[in-house]
């Protein structure tokens, strides 16, 4: 019944809404969700592969840079934004009565659930966003189930940021079974931890968001400094793309996945 | 200046006194550290966390505090000599910036990945084409402040010829670290840049060094100096090139460090004279001194990412030549 109805909507929605998402998160969302054809545009960020999953698809529809100006030309029928990007377009698309779903940051799998559900409904795909649904599930029950002691992980980016509590990775960490350096140091948010703590606290599992960019910069080479091979080999390092835990998406499944099968893996090394 | 030190007992005390840094800054960094048992640890080749911060973060850090402040200390005295103008130094007269800029093309194009020594050899060539302009100007009529108004232009084009090079990478980080290159930093240095600026850095001291006795000569004028035998081109293009290598290795890895050149030789003449060759060494010790007390400094204010070095010697270094200018103006009236 609630497929025969699902089906019905979809029909429905033949002539389907032309959507802009002006934010990276909702423009995953909408790449995965929508046809080609009913995409207005997605931002210019839906490009880079190193922070976007879909960025081949991107690349065949239009992009946009977040500005009022390209919503006001474009008129579409919805707008995808998240609460932190693109305010004054955001604002503008209000006042002129376009249909707007701004998402929150996610902070829990229900949250992303319900966030997918949202936007495919909106979009008139409410199958296909029951699929993204079953599809982050089958990875998360995929995924080795946390055991005590939990084991001790850093995310450690260009500048030398790491990411504490109240954030995605966080959270995909706590899931998958670790517990989180930044969060033992009472990091909130987006935050520097310098290389010598780093080393000092020596996290069971290292994680790095890429091997190496295509174009260097200082902010990637501390990445590199030897110290880090010397305090944690490679075997205690885990690569872990951006793009599959900087939104809440069914990537944020296969990012679980890829932590808790690391964190299996860390078992069999002596301490 | 009637008590006048004597040269050794100078050079003991600033060897004491960079030495003393020196262990200070492998002391102090952002974690507390059991530092017996680290050394312990370092000497029985044990990687523990404690041995690891020593040996491989704050030791080449200590290094290059060190021998970037004694190249920046000794090609202040240099260039003050060469150029005959008490305001000379690698930082005021865009020497530095001009360096970091050839270090700057170096690394973002990608070639320092491929051939690493790329890196300093960049600082090199732009530091040269900085001081090779700068003497090319002093060596006619040496008005001092003409000097500082083309120093003043060359550090702005640097300056701008790095943030254009920084915008043009695709990197998205690189806009964002001019900060780096202008005000220098040893924010997570490794025994890699130790390799890479020490050699050259070392050349250039050994080509300074050896200039010294011209330099005493040039202060009698150059018609005395080349009666007294100094080859002065020849001389002249080697403290050029003595300069362009050690600021240029150096800048190449700490970015541009400003002032260390002005202040130290100021501070440190009345102590030896005004013979250049006689404060050559004791500036070299007095800049390692500063940029370690200044690495020191920015760790103890401990400002979430650190301070730049630049920021604190410019502190120091910009009212003290300010002070300069003001009594250059009083002597000249």
């Amino acid at each position: 019944m609630l497929a025969l109805s699902a089906l019905l909507l979809d029909i429905a929605s033949a002539h389907a809404v032309r959507a802009i998402s002006v934010n990276l998160c909702t423009d995953q969302l909408l790449l995965a969700l929508a046809d080609p054809a009913s995409i207005a545009s997605v931002s210019y960020l839906a490009r880079d592969c190193t922070i976007s999953v879909h960025c081949r698809a991107a690349a065949t529809v239009p992009i946009n840079y977040g500005t009022a100006e390209e919503l006001i030309a474009t008129q579409p029928d919805l707008v995808l934004g998240g609460r932190y990007t693109a305010r004054h377009a955001i604002a503008i698309a209000r006042s002129l009565g376009l249909k707007v779903i701004d998402l929150e940051p996610a902070s829990s799998l229900d949250m992303i659930r319900g966030q997918i559900r949202d936007v495919a409904a909106a979009l008139g795909q409410t199958a296909r966003g029951e699929t993204m649904v079953a599809e982050l599930d089958r990875s998360l029950a995929g995924a080795p189930p946390p055991a005590n002691p939990r084991p001790v992980a850093a995310l450690y980016q260009a500048n030398g940021m790491t990411v504490g509590v109240g954030s995605l990775v966080d959270m995909a960490l706590q899931i998958a079974g670790f517990d989180s350096l930044a969060r033992k140091l009472g990091l909130q948010g987006y935050m520097y931890l310098p290389l010598e703590t780093l080393v000092a606290y020596r996290p069971d599992l290292l994680i790095l968001n890429q091997p190496r960019a295509r174009y260097p910069s200082l902010a990637a080479a501390v990445l590199r400094h030897p110290v880090l091979a010397e305090a944690l080999p490679p075997e205690r390092q885990l690569v872990l793309p951006k793009a599959l835990w900087i939104c809440g998406g069914p990537e944020l499944g296969k990012a679980i996945a890829l932590l808790a099968e690391a964190r299996v893996r860390l078992k069999a090394l002596p301490p | 200046m009637t008590a006048r030190l004597g040269g050794t007992r100078l050079l003991a005390g600033l060897a004491a006194l960079a030495i003393a840094l020196f262990i200070a800054s492998a002391l102090i960094g952002q974690v507390a550290l059991p530092i017996g048992s680290g050394i312990a640890d370092v000497w029985h080749g044990r990687p523990s966390p404690a041995a690891l911060i020593l040996f491989q973060l704050r030791l080449p850090r200590a290094l290059l505090g060190l021998l970037v402040g004694m190249t920046l200390g000794l090609a202040g005295a240099v260039m003050q000599g060469l150029l005959r103008n008490p305001l000379a130094e690698p930082g005021v007269l865009g020497v530095s910036a001009m360096a970091a800029f050839g270090a700057v093309v170096a690394f973002y194009t990608g070639l320092s990945l491929r051939f690493a020594l790329a890196l300093p050899i960049g600082g090199v060539i732009g530091a040269f084409v900085a001081v090779a302009a700068l003497a090319g100007l002093a060596g006619r009529r040496g008005s001092i402040f003409v000097l500082l108004l083309a120093g003043a232009a060359i550090n702005s084009l640097a300056g701008a010829l790095t943030a254009l090079a920084l915008n043009l990478s695709p990197n998205p980080y690189a806009a964002f670290e001019i900060l780096f290159w202008l005000m220098g930093s040893l924010v997570d240095r490794s025994f890699e840049h130790v390799e890479l600026a020490a050699p050259l850095m070392a050349v250039g001291w050994v080509l300074m060094l050896s200039g010294g006795g011209a330099l005493d000569a040039l202060t009698l004028g150059e018609e005395t100096a080349r009666s007294l035998g100094f080859a002065l081109e020849r001389v002249r293009f080697r403290l050029i090139l003595g300069t362009a290598f050690a600021v240029g290795a150096a800048v190449a890895v700490s970015g541009a460090i400003g002032f260390v050149g002005l202040v130290v030789p100021h501070l440190l003449r009345p102590l030896v004279g005004h013979e250049p060759r006689r404060l050559l060494v004791p500036s070299a010790l007095g800049g390692g001194c500063l940029v370690l007390a200044a690495d020191i400094a920015v760790r103890w204010l401990r400002t979430g990412p650190e301070l730049r070095l630049g920021v604190l010697t410019a502190l120091i270094g910009a009212p003290f030549f300010l002070l300069l200018v003001l009594r250059l103006r009083r002597e000249s009236v």
